[in-house]
C-alpha cells in the first residue's frame, strides 16, 4: 500500500515535471511540444555515455542538463520561430517530425536496448517499519520533482517570468510594451529542455529508459498539463502526481492493461468537469 | 490621432473569438485557391475530371495487382484526407481523432458484414455512426480552440481505439479481425475492390468540390477566419464547426470501410499515431484548405510510406527530416509551391522576359 | 434625401450603461436612430464602437435597454440580432483573406439564401439560381460603392478598400439597421465620394433603413447625415444637425484635447 503510493508519487513526479515543461513552452511560445520527452531522452543518453566513459557522476548530470537546454534553444531558433506566423498547424506537425527524428537518432547512435543512468544511490533503500523498504532513487525523484515545481513557480515570479505571463495573456499588447517575444521563447524552450532532461534522467536513475519509453511519458505529461488547463503550474504538478498514484493503484489492483485507458478517462473527465481550466486559458484571454 | 492607440482600442473593442481564431486561420488561409468558378474553367475542370476518371477506370485492365493495390490505397487516403482537410484546412479546427474515426469505419463495416449487412450498405452506415461520434468528439469545440482542441480530440480518439481493443467479442481485441472482402462477380477481388474505391472517391470528390466551392465552403472559411464575428453575418460559427466535425468524421469512416477491404485484416494498432501522423502529413503536403491537395498529399504519403516501408532508424530519421525540411521550406504545403510560382513575381519576371525577347 | 424627421426610430438606446471594470465607457446613453443617416462622432476612446457592440449583440449593457423596432435586443446573440436585420462593419476590417472581394461580400447574404446546403450539394436549380442572384447583387453593390477589381483576393486590397468590401458585405443582407464603424478611414478623397454616392443610392432604394455611421472624417458626416450625436467620455453631450453640433462650444472643447481638426 505505502509502497504503491510511493511508486505512484515517483512516476507522478516524472509526469508532473514533463507536464510543467510542456506548460512552460506552451505559455511562452504557444507550441504543444510533442517532442519534449525525446528531447529529455537525447540529453539523458548523452549523460549516460559520459558517465560510462568515466566522467564523474555530477559532471555527467550537469552535461545532461545543459544538453537539454541547448537542444531546446536550438529547436526554437532553427525550427519553430519562423513558423509561428503560419498558424498552429505547421508548428504542431514540426514537433511531430522532430519526435520521429530525435527518437530515430537515439536509436541509431545508442541502439534500442533499455538503459539506465546509475546514480551513486541507485539500488539503495531505506527501511521503514514493517519490512517496507523505499528506494532512495524514488525519494530522489519525489524531492527533485518538488524542487522543480517550486523553482518553476519562482521563475514565473521573476521579471522574465512575468513578461512570459504577459505574452501568454496578450501577445499584441506584450509587443507594444516592448517585450521581446523571441528572447522569451528561447528562454522558455531552454527551460523546457532543461526540465525534460531532469525528468528523463530521474526516470533513468530509478528505472530503465529506451527509445520506446518517451511515447508513454509524453502522453502522461500531456495528461498532467491538461489537468492544469495548460496554464496552472500547481494544477499541472498536482495533476501529474495524482495521475502517477492512480496509475500505480490501477496497475496493482486492477490490471496494467487498463492503465492507459484510465489516463484517457482522466483527460475526458477533466474536459467535462473542469472546463474553466480551459476557458480561463490563455487562448481565450487573447480577446 | 495616433494610429497605434486607435489600433489598441480597436483590438479591445473587437468582441470575443476574434483574435485567436483569426490568427490561427491566417496561416491556413494563405493556401486556399480563390474559388471563383467561371463558366469556361468549370467546363475545363469537367473535361479533365472525365479524362482522369477514364484513365483510372482503365488501371485494373492494364496494370498488375500490386499497382492496382497501390492506386486503391492512394484513393482511400485521398478520400480520408478530403475529410481531414475539410476539418483542419477549411474549418480551421485541429481535430486529431481522424485516425480513430477511420478505424470506426473499418471496424464498423467489417462487423456489419459479419452480422449480415451488405457491404455496400455498411459504407454509409459506418459513415453515419462516425459522424455522430465525431459530433460528440467535436463538442469540446464549443469552448476549446487551437491546440486545446487538438489535445482533447487526440485523447478522445485514443480512447476510441482503446475501446476497440477492449470490445474483444466484437472486434477480436488487440489481435484484430479479418474482413470479409466483397467482390463483384466475374472479376478479381482486387479489381472489384478497386472499382468500389474509385466510385466512392469520385462521388466524394465531386460532392466536396461542389460544396466547398459554393456557399458552404465560403461560410466555413468565414467561420475559420472571422470566428465569432460571423454572428453579425447571420451565420452560426458553432453550427458550422460542428457540421465540419460530423462531415469529416463521415468521410473518414467511409474511407475506413474501404481501407478494411484493402487490408483484409485489421487490428487496433493500425490506427494509432502511426496512422495519424501520415494523415497529418497528407493534409499538410496537400496544402491545408486546398481543393485538390488531398490527392497530392495522399500520393506523396504513399510514396513516402512505400519508400520508408520498414522503418529502420535511418528511414525514420529520413522520414522525420523530410517532414521537418518540408515544413521549414514550405510552411503552406507542397501545393502552395505551385501557387507561389503561379502568381508570384517569379511568374511576372518570366512574363517580362518574354516581352523583352 | 428621403428622411422624414417624424419617422419612428429604428433603434432606441435607453439609458444604456456599460463599464469595463472601473472604466465607465457608456454613461446613460439615450439616442433615437431614425431612418436615414445618423452620425456618431467623438474623440478616440469615447465609446462609439462600444455603442455598436451593444446593439449588435457582442456586449451586454450593464443597465438600460436597446430596442430595435420596439423589441429589446438584450440577451440576444449577435446572430439573432443579425437575423433581426442588423448588419455591421468592423473598425479593423475582417475579411476572408484569400477569397475574392465578391465572394467575401456574398458571405454577408445569409438572409437571402432560400435553399439549404443539401440543395446546394445536390446542385438543384433553385440553389444555383440563389447563388447566381447573390453573386450579381454582390458585383452590383461593389460597383456602386466604387470598388474596382472585384475578383481580386481580399488581402490584395489596401485597408481602405477592405472596409468598402465590408460595407458591401453588410449591405447584401438588406439590413433595416446598418452600423458602420469608420468606413472611410484610409480612403482617398475620390474613393470617399464614391462611397458617399453608393450609400446614398442604397438608402434611396431602402428609405425605411437606418444607417448609424461612426466617422472621424467630419466632413463626410456633414455631407451624409441630417443628424449627428457627439459622444464624449461615454456621454452624449449633444446632438442635432452636424453644422450646429460642430459649432457647439462643448464639442469644440471635447475635440480640442483630442487634436482632431474640424472638417472645413
Ligand atoms: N472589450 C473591452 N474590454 C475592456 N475595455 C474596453 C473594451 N472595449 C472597449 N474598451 C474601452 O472602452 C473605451 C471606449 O472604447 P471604444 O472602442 O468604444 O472607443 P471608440 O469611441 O470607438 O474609439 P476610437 O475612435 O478609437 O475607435 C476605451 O477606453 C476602450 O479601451
Ligand atoms: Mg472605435
Amino acid at each position: 500500500m505505502l509502497q504503491t503510493i510511493v511508486s505512484g508519487l515517483e512516476s507522478g513526479s516524472w509526469f508532473a515535471l514533463l507536464g510543467l515543461a510542456i506548460v512552460v513552452v506552451m505559455k511562452a511560445a504557444d507550441v504543444p511540444n510533442f517532442a519534449m520527452a525525446e528531447m529529455g531522452l537525447v540529453a539523458t543518453y548523452v549523460g549516460i555515455s559520459l558517465a560510462a566513459a568515466g566522467v564523474p557522476f555530477w559532471i555527467a548530470v550537469l552535461a545532461t542538463l545543459i544538453t537539454g537546454a541547448v537542444i531546446g534553444v536550438l529547436i526554437d531558433i532553427a525550427l519553430m520561430r519562423r513558423l509561428s506566423s503560419y498558424g498552429h498547424f505547421p508548428l504542431l506537425l514540426m514537433t511531430i517530425g522532430l519526435t520521429l527524428a530525435l527518437n530515430a537518432v537515439v536509436g541509431l547512435i545508442w541502439g534500442h536496448d533499455p538503459r539506465s543512468f546509475p546514480a551513486p544511490w541507485t539500488g539503495a533503500a531505506v527501511q521503514i517499519g514493517g519490512g517496507v523498504a523505499i528506494g532512495v532513487s524514488q525519494i530522489v525523484s519525489i524531492i527533485v520533482g518538488l524542487i522543480g515545481a517550486v523553482a518553476i513557480t519562482a521563475f514565473f515570479r521573476t521579471q522574465v517570468g512575468a513578461q512570459m505571463r504577459a505574452v501568454a495573456e496578450n501577445r499584441s499588447t506584450a509587443r507594444l510594451i516592448g517585450v521581446s517575444a523571441g528572447r522569451l521563447s528561447a528562454i522558455a524552450w531552454a527551460v523546457g529542455g532543461f526540465i525534460a532532461a531532469v525528468t528523463v534522467m530521474l526516470q533513468a536513475q530509478s528505472a530503465l529508459v529506451s527509445t520506446l519509453s518517451p511515447a508513454s511519458l509524453i502522453i502522461y505529461g500531456f495528461v498532467a498539463a491538461t489537468m492544469g488547463g495548460f496554464t496552472s503550474l500547481l494544477g499541472t504538478f498536482v495533476g501529474g502526481l495524482a495521475l502517477g498514484v492512480i496509475q500505480q493503484f490501477v496497475g496493482a489492483y486492477i490490471s496494467s492493461a487498463v492503465q492507459f485507458s484510465v489516463a484517457l478517462l482522466v483527460v475526458f473527465l477533466v474536459l467535462i468537469l473542469r472546463p474553466e481550466g480551459f476557458t480561463k486559458g490563455m487562448v481565450l484571454r487573447d480577446v | 490621432m495616433s494610429e497605434t492607440a486607435q489600433q489598441v482600442a480597436a483590438a479591445k473593442a473587437v468582441p470575443p473569438g476574434d483574435g485567436p481564431s483569426g490568427l490561427a486561420g491566417a496561416g491556413i488561409a494563405a493556401n486556399t485557391v480563390p474559388g471563383r468558378t467561371t463558366g469556361g474553367s468549370s467546363t475545363r475542370t469537367g473535361i479533365i475530371a472525365i479524362i482522369v476518371l477514364l484513365a483510372l477506370f482503365a488501371v485494373p485492365f492494364v496494370a498488375n495487382t500490386y499497382v492496382v493495390f497501390v492506386v486503391s490505397l492512394t484513393l482511400v487516403y485521398a478520400v480520408s484526407t478530403l475529410g481531414f482537410n475539410l476539418l483542419v484546412g477549411w474549418s480551421g479546427q485541429i481535430g486529431l481523432a481522424h485516425a480513430a474515426l477511420f478505424a470506426v469505419g473499418a471496424y464498423g463495416s467489417a462487423i456489419g458484414v459479419e452480422y449480415g449487412i451488405p457491404f455496400l450498405l455498411t459504407i454509409p452506415l459506418a459513415g453515419i455512426v462516425a459522424a455522430v461520434l465525431a459530433l460528440v468528439i467535436g463538442f469540446p469545440a464549443i469552448r476549446l480552440r487551437g491546440f486545446f482542441l487538438a489535445i482533447a480530440t487526440l485523447a478522445l480518439g485514443m480512447a476510441i481505439v482503446e475501446l476497440l481493443t477492449m470490445a474483444r467479442p466484437l472486434t477480436g481485441g488487440g489481435g484484430g479481425m479479418s474482413v470479409n472482402v466483397w467482390s463483384l462477380p466475374g472479376i478479381t477481388t482486387a479489381a472489384s475492390t478497386y472499382f468500389v474505391v474509385l466510385a466512392v472517391a469520385a462521388i466524394m470528390f465531386f460532392l466536396m468540390r461542389r460544396a466547398l466551392l459554393g456557399r458552404f465552403g465560403r461560410t466555413l472559411q468565414a467561420v475559420r477566419d472571422l470566428g465569432q464575428l460571423t454572428g453579425s453575418l447571420g451565420v452560426s460559427a458553432l453550427r458550422y464547426r460542428l457540421v465540419a466535425f460530423a462531415l469529416s468524421g463521415f468521410i473518414a469512416a467511409v474511407a475506413g470501410t474501404l481501407y478494411g477491404q484493402l487490408q483484409t485484416f485489421i487490428f487496433p494498432a493500425m490506427f494509432q499515431m502511426n496512422l495519424l501522423v501520415p494523415m497529418l502529413v497528407m493534409v499538410f503536403v496537400g496544402g491545408a484548405g486546398s481543393m485538390w491537395g488531398p490527392v497530392v498529399g495522399a500520393a506523396f504519403a504513399i510514396v513516402l510510406i512505400e519508400f520508408f516501408q520498414d522503418l529502420g532508424d535511418q528511414q525514420a530519421i529520413a522520414y522525420g527530416l523530410v517532414l521537418m525540411l518540408a515544413i521549414s521550406v514550405l510552411p503552406g504545403g507542397l501545393t502552395s509551391l505551385a501557387r507561389r510560382v503561379g502568381d508570384s513575381r517569379f511568374m511576372a519576371r518570366l512574363r517580362r522576359r518574354e516581352v523583352a525577347e | 434625401m428621403t428622411t422624414t424627421a417624424v419617422a419612428t426610430p429604428v433603434v432606441q438606446f435607453v439609458d444604456v450603461q456599460k463599464a469595463f471594470g472601473g472604466n465607465k465607457v457608456l454613461v446613460d446613453v439615450s439616442l433615437d436612430v431614425r431612418p436615414g443617416f445618423t452620425g456618431l462622432i467623438g474623440p478616440n476612446g469615447a465609446g462609439k464602437t462600444t455603442c455598436l457592440n451593444v446593439v449588435s449583440g457582442y456586449l451586454q449593457p450593464d443597465a438600460g435597454d436597446v430596442r430595435l423596432a420596439g423589441q429589446s435586443v438584450l440577451g440576444r446573440a449577435p446572430m439573432e440580432v443579425a437575423r433581426m436585420g442588423v448588419s455591421r462593419t468592423f473598425q479593423t476590417p475582417r475579411l476572408i483573406p484569400n477569397l475574392s472581394a465578391v465572394e467575401n461580400v456574398m458571405v454577408g447574404g445569409s438572409r437571402h439564401y432560400r435553399h439549404g446546403h443539401l440543395a446546394e450539394l445536390l446542385g438543384l436549380p433553385s440553389a444555383r439560381r440563389d447563388e447566381r442572384v447573390q453573386r450579381e447583387r454582390a458585383y452590383a453593390l461593389l460597383e456602386e460603392l466604387g470598388l474596382d477589381h472585384p475578383d481580386r483576393a481580399a488581402n490584395a486590397f489596401p485597408v481602405g478598400s477592405q472596409k468598402i468590401i465590408e460595407v458591401a458585405r453588410a449591405l447584401l443582407n438588406d439590413p433595416v439597421l446598418l452600423l458602420l464603424d469608420e468606413p472611410a478611414a484610409g480612403l482617398g478623397a475620390e474613393d470617399v465620394d464614391r462611397l458617399v454616392n453608393g450609400l446614398n443610392a442604397w438608402t434611396a432604394r431602402n428609405p425605411e433603413a437606418a444607417v448609424m455611421i461612426i466617422e472621424h472624417d467630419l466632413e463626410l458626416i456633414s455631407r451624409l447625415c441630417p443628424t449627428a450625436a457627439v459622444l464624449h467620455f461615454g456621454r452624449i453631450i449633444t446632438s442635432g444637425a452636424p453644422k450646429d453640433v460642430l459649432r457647439d462650444p462643448v464639442v469644440v472643447e471635447a475635440y480640442l484635447g483630442a487634436d482632431v481638426a474640424a472638417g472645413d
